[in-house]
């Protein structure tokens, strides 16, 4: 069973503040820029690193410590593991669409045995490096990878605390995976998380973004608002990502979950 | 027909058979069995490798290592008596790769100690490559 349990995540993000407060995820005992941090699987390099993308798969060190940890990291077998979308960072090898949130099998992933199961928060649109194991519960819709099993209670526990990973990826440019679809799949884990507060309200919506200093956007569509989840109904029928993700927008519209808007660029 | 079954189960079996050898050729393959064939491999995908010559053991958990550069990057590898020798011998490889970016891994008897100590590897294009095919991967 992939499902570990919620002990492991909580022991992940307890081991994740311990080596971000006393960075002990090294061999070396040496101080300041001497220290061996580990980390496995490719990742981000620090802006004040070079920045970019390290692209070593195997278990290895570096003498700087991870950005973001919090958010964008587990810890596996005491290796700072990345759970974010390489392509924001300059991947360019092998990439596969997601939609939304999802199990990540860190072992199958890394090729190791085990059943480590980590979770990825980041919404809507996105890539990672590595296909989901036949053995989770994904669904190909629109060249995209739809989680469409049940929620691990550890996915559930840990949200509140790492959902918030999408701040990490507001500042950057980069373009997302363009999923255009009519209808998400059934089962799909952004509407079957929201079980325990089934409103459903449909409202019409006339948004105007505020515009930017060189351009200004409008959109205009329905959209499905539950809580935890936005289901924009454009103007072609479907609610679609064009994957281009901006700087932050204001959204005057009735409070809702984060969800990456319908940014048409005219 | 049923004359013919056990032709056939022979003839599937047979078949079965092969298809393993292949699939345990390949494995074979895939991992480097010693530090020649590895050198070998790292120069079929492109790498560009220097002379490895023979390196202190001692520093390395008492391994047979030899040292030398892949692409400008820092390699030793070690052979050990047996894996176990070789996964102790683990946490030595990571000390020696010191205040670098680098990795210390173990398959079977080779430990593959890499560092890249002049930052000729800004994004470990490199050491993937070369530890991809340490890994047999």
């Amino acid at each position: 069973m992939l499902y570990p349990g919620s002990m492991r995540t909580r022991l992940s993000i307890i081991a994740i503040l311990l080596l971000a407060a006393f960075g002990v995820a090294g061999a070396g005992k040496e101080k300041g820029k001497s220290k061996q941090v580990r980390f496995v699987g490719g990742h981000p390099i620090p802006k004040a690193e070079g920045k970019g993308y390290c692209h070593i798969e195997a278990p290895h060190v570096h003498v700087y410590a991870p950005a973001e940890v919090k958010l964008q990291y587990r810890v596996h077998d005491g290796d700072y593991f990345f759970v974010g979308d390489p392509v924001a960072y300059g991947w360019e090898g092998e990439k596969f669409a997601y939609y939304g949130h999802h199990p990540v099998a860190v072992d199958v992933v890394l090729g190791d045995e085990g059943d480590d199961l980590e979770h990825c928060y980041l919404d809507g649109s996105h890539y990672h490096a590595y296909q989901p194991p036949t053995a989770l519960e994904f669904e190909l819709h629109a060249d995209a990878y739809w989680y469409v099993g049940e929620p691990a209670p550890a996915y559930l526990e840990a949200r509140a605390v790492l959902d918030p990973i999408d701040v990490v990826y507001e500042p950057i440019v980069y373009t997302r995976p363009a999923v255009v679809v009519a209808s998400a799949p059934v089962g799909w884990i952004g509407v079957s998380i929201v079980v325990a507060a089934p409103v459903v309200e449909v409202v019409e919506v006339v948004e105007v973004v505020r515009p930017k200093p060189k351009k200004a956007r409008a959109r205009v569509g329905f959209e499905v608002v539950v809580p935890s989840l936005t289901i924009e109904l454009g103007v072609r029928g479907g609610y679609h990502d064009h994957g281009h993700y901006e700087r932050k927008h204001k959204k005057h519209k009735p409070k809702k979950h984060r969800g990456h808007g319908h940014d048409d660029d005219d | 027909m049923h004359k013919l079954l056990p032709i056939v189960s022979i003839l599937l079996f047979a078949a079965c058979d092969k298809a393993d050898s292949t699939a345990s050729a390949a494995a074979t393959k895939s991992t480097p069995a010693n530090a020649a064939g590895l050198i070998e491999r790292w120069r079929e995908a492109g790498l560009q490798v220097s002379a490895f010559d023979p390196a202190d053991g001692d520093k390395y958990g008492g391994g047979e290592c030899k040292a030398g550069q892949v692409n400008g990057v820092d390699a030793v590898i070690c052979l050990y008596a047996s894996p176990e020798a070789a996964t102790e011998a683990q946490a030595a490889g990571l000390a020696a790769v010191g205040p670098a970016t680098g990795a210390s891994l173990v398959v079977g008897k080779q430990l593959l100690v890499i560092a890249d100590r002049r930052a000729s590897d800004p994004e470990g294009r490199t050491i993937n490559q070369a530890t991809r095919i340490f890994r047999g991967r």
